[in-house]
């Protein structure tokens, strides 16, 4: 069943590669492709259980890919321009401003995340009747989910005081809801 | 292929936010990964360092007893609790520790040598706390946990092409190249990447999630918090002085015939309290194990539900396996190994594409490549030295330093990564050598050997990697 499972996945990414290599692509023949690599799924977690199934399935796909990825190669050999040296000295503005994004990003956010995880896993844990353990580890998960998220927009926006005021306030608003 | 469409200011910034927050994190990320990547071998380098215990899959109760009473012979005081580590497949190897004492079980169940404290140790504990005080250290690789999450997001959106260039490797032209080896590594093994970041960020800001939770929900009270997650400790209903480790072993074969006992823990011992579990893995399952709870007398007080438990439990104690990559074999652990290097090679790659798009040098191209070539040469030194009992920890991080100074007085990014890789070859083959004349005399088990051969291969490629950049030069 490995090796049914392992050759199913071979082929549904044979499938992709090929359908990449054509000029016109397809979305049919993708579609295929991704249903023969998503079908392989099963024999998978036939032979080795959902947990080890599923994670052995995730690990199969980057080897496949990266040898076919080899296979395909192209050399564009050209000389690199001189590249001249300079002393690059790091503006002190630009250090104070990633200072204060660091700030907001990292102990703000997370208290922001954590009240709004903790919110969703209690109202989750209330209306599906969850025990303790399922709502702490959803927190958790959430919290964590949430946070890497958080930090990754309020870096990308440029105007920070728009995401910095609405994280005050959800803070605020979470804050007296959990002890208000 | 169906790719993602972005409109370009959501690419702009999304590629400023990765820029950014790569940069921040790069070095310390790189040396997480390098570190984790290694030490998925952990238990592999701890049977090379001390390659002469005794190795054995099979064990009795009386065996287990008798070094029982050996340990209490040896140390002044009874520990509260006394953990016997049972062989297994990945490490056949029995052992007994309690109160900070630890030493190897002889088939007899005799003590031999203790554990070595060495360079295994210390890479585990740079991966997991890099060597700073232990909850501030898993804390802060938490937290790069979470960071390494946010680059993937960053990634996925930073890049409208990925899907379009799924298969595309141009070689040849510098950045080029490390543009397509950054994306083609990242997008194929991203759901691994998030795999690993998360339970990394789970496991290292857990206890973090402890107090915080613990103070909003529980009063205070963590521990209560943690006994909802991972279960409280069982009553004990009935004395026994004498542990029944015998009829435990046979009760469990017959509740569980599936499970395979990996470790025995001894809680209370020498109290009335006194009970002992025996903590099982069970086949197919990615829990660390399963926890089963006796009477001293051996009777069953119950498991702890770990298997069978709340899906929320379950979870908790999935992500140490998932995490390590220790289950279903040693092939796992090499899939790990080979995408835990493709990791630390996407974090290289990432800031020699920000290097190479500057189009000029500075101070910054020498310190990264002091860091991404120092550090594995810093890892090679410390494990050589560690054979002749000087403090891996002081090695590694004196080494770091000269390799930085290194860098930095060359001024040769190029060179200087040529002559770190030249050491690092060197290093790991001496390192062989080293190990095989030291251990000549020596009976010595056939993973030693095993674990030379993968240096010494390591050390091959490297000089191959090494022949062709000269060549090229």
């Amino acid at each position: 069943m490995i090796v049914a499972a392992f050759i199913t996945q071979i082929i549904g990414i044979s499938l992709l590669y090929q359908s990449w290599r054509k000029s016109n692509r397809q979305p049919s023949a993708n579609a295929i492709a991704w249903l023969v690599i998503i079908a392989s799924l099963w024999p998978w977690q036939e032979a080795m259980g959902l947990e080890y199934g599923i994670s052995f399935w995730f690990m199969g796909l980057p080897p496949i890919a990266w040898v076919l990825i080899i296979s395909n190669r192209e050399f564009q050999k050209r000389e690199a321009p001189p590249r001249i040296r300079k002393q690059a000295r790091p503006d002190r503005k630009h250090l104070t401003h990633a200072a204060l994004k660091t700030i907001i990003a990292g102990p703000f956010t997370f208290v922001t995340c954590f009240l709004c995880s903790s919110f969703i896993s209690l109202a989750v844990k209330q209306s599906m009747g969850l025990v303790e353990a399922d709502q702490l580890i959803l927190n958790l998960s959430l919290l964590l989910l949430f946070w890497s998220i958080s930090i990754f927009w309020l870096i990308a926006k440029p105007v920070e005081w728009r995401s910095t005021f609405f994280l005050l306030t959800f803070t605020l608003s979470g804050s007296l809801w959990l002890y208000g | 292929m169906a790719y993602l469409k972005l409109s370009a200011n959501t690419v702009k910034k999304s590629v400023s936010a990765h820029k950014s927050i790569a940069l921040a994190i790069a070095a310390l990320l790189y040396l997480i990964c390098l570190t984790g990547t290694l030490s998925v071998f952990f238990e592999e380098f701890e049977r090379w360092e001390q390659p002469s215990i005794e190795e054995y899959t099979d064990y009795t109760p009386a065996q287990i007893h008798t070094a029982i009473q050996n340990f209490q012979q040896r140390v002044n005081h009874t520990p509260k609790t006394l953990w016997v580590v049972l062989p297994t497949e990945a490490v056949p190897r029995m052992h007994i520790s309690g109160d900070d004492q630890e030493w190897f079980i002889n088939r007899d169940g005799h003590l031999s040598a203790a554990p070595l404290e060495a360079w295994t140790t210390m890479l585990t504990k740079l991966h997991m706390q890099l060597h700073l005080p232990q909850n501030i250290g898993l804390i802060l690789v938490g937290i790069l946990g979470v960071l390494l999450c946010s680059l993937i997001f960053s990634g996925l959106l930073s890049h409208p092409n990925l899907f379009k260039d799924a298969f595309r490797w141009r070689r040849g032209r510098q950045a080029l190249t490390q543009v397509d080896l950054h994306n083609r590594l990242s997008i194929w093994a991203l759901p691994f990447y998030f795999m690993i970041s998360f339970t990394g960020a789970f496991i290292g800001l857990m206890g973090l999630f402890s107090v915080i939770a613990g103070a909003a929900f529980y009063n205070n009270n963590n521990e209560a918090l943690l006994d909802d997650i991972y279960g409280s400790d069982p009553e004990v209903l009935k004395v026994s002085v004498n542990l029944n480790i015998n009829t435990a072993l046979q009760t469990l074969k017959s509740i569980a015939p599936e499970a395979r006992p990996i470790y025995l823990a001894i809680q209370n011992m020498g109290t009335d309290d006194q009970y002992f579990e025996i903590a099982a893995t069970l086949p197919k399952r990615l829990i660390y194990s399963e926890i089963y709870r006796f009477h001293a007398d051996g009777s069953l007080i119950n498991h702890q539900q770990f298997s069978d438990g709340a899906v929320g439990r379950q979870i908790a104690y999935s992500v140490y396996r998932l995490h390590f990559g220790h289950y279903a074999g040693q092939w796992v652990k090499v899939i790990y190994g080979l995408l835990g290097l493709a990791l630390s090679v996407i974090c290289a790659s990432g800031v020699n594409i920000w290097l190479a798009k500057r189009k000029y040098e500075s101070t910054l191209n020498d310190l990264w490549v002091a860091v991404v070539w120092g550090l594995p040469l810093a890892l090679a030194l410390a494990a050589l030295f560690s054979f002749y009992n000087w403090a891996p920890l002081w090695v590694f991080l004196s080494t770091e330093l000269l390799a930085v100074v290194f860098a930095l007085l060359m001024k040769q990014p190029l060179n200087t990564r040529w002559i770190l890789m030249a050491c690092l070859t060197a290093t790991l083959a001496i390192i062989v050598f080293t190990r095989e004349i030291l251990s000549f005399n020596e009976t010595v088990t056939p993973t030693f050997h095993q674990v030379n051969l993968s240096i010494l291969m390591v050390s091959l490629v490297l000089g191959m990697m090494l022949f062709q950049q000269r060549y090229q030069c």
